[in-house]
């Protein structure tokens, strides 16, 4: 799923490994995740948007809105 | 399981690594005892089957880390990992099956699937490493 992980973590200077401390998940995860190679879960998309205090959706793009563009 | 940092990892080498020592004393210990005991019937069964629960054991065990593991990109690695070493185990033993039934292939103790799939997660392991390539960040 493609996301704005990488640009929002960017955005704060925080490597992969910073942020899975954040999260209490694996750098590999983050980096899964970032790549969209990995869709989290539910819990874990809620504990992203909420270290960046937003909605998932401006976090995570929803697939089925993203047919024909 | 390269990464030790999670929880279930130290667990998990907490379990396996001294079940894998009970392993080596009976795989040792079991054939000495048979022979010291000329052992027969039901206490030969008892004794041959002991080396059998560490291994038996270790099954357990990973079914116990991929419940602790509750990093949820890790753990579907780790499944990945037990489904490869499943299916190359199975292919192993089918085909061989086959071998011996049609070919007069050379019987091989029903011992090595077990190890077959052993074998397979490092196989599996593989899958993941090229999966894996894909999106690293340098």
């Amino acid at each position: 799923m493609r996301n704005r992980l990488r640009v929002l973590r960017a955005e704060r200077a925080w490597s992969q490994q910073d942020l899975a401390e954040r999260l209490e998940v694996s750098r590999q995860s983050v980096n899964a995740i970032e790549t969209g190679r990995y869709d989290p879960s539910l819990p874990l998309a809620f504990r992203i948007a909420d270290l960046f205090d937003m909605a998932i959706e401006e976090i995570f793009h929803n697939p089925s809105k993203e047919t024909g563009q | 399981m390269a990464m030790l940092q999670h929880p279930a990892d130290r667990a998990y080498l907490m379990r396996f690594l001294p079940t894998m020592g009970l392993y080596v004393v009976l795989v040792f210990a079991a054939p000495m005892a048979i022979r010291a005991l000329h052992a027969s019937g039901a206490l030969r069964w008892a004794l041959a089957i002991l080396p059998a629960l560490p291994i038996i054991a270790v099954f357990f065990i990973l079914g116990r880390y991929l419940i602790e593991l509750d990093d949820g990109y890790r753990r579907m690695l780790e499944v990945r990992k037990a489904m490869v070493a499943t299916g190359f185990s199975m292919a192993l033993a089918t085909g061989w099956g086959f071998l011996e039934i049609y070919a007069q292939a050379p019987h091989i103790p029903l011992f090595f699937v077990p190890i077959s799939w052993f074998a397979g997660l490092g196989l599996g392991a593989a899958v993941n490493r090229i999966v894996e390539r894909g999106g690293r960040e340098a």
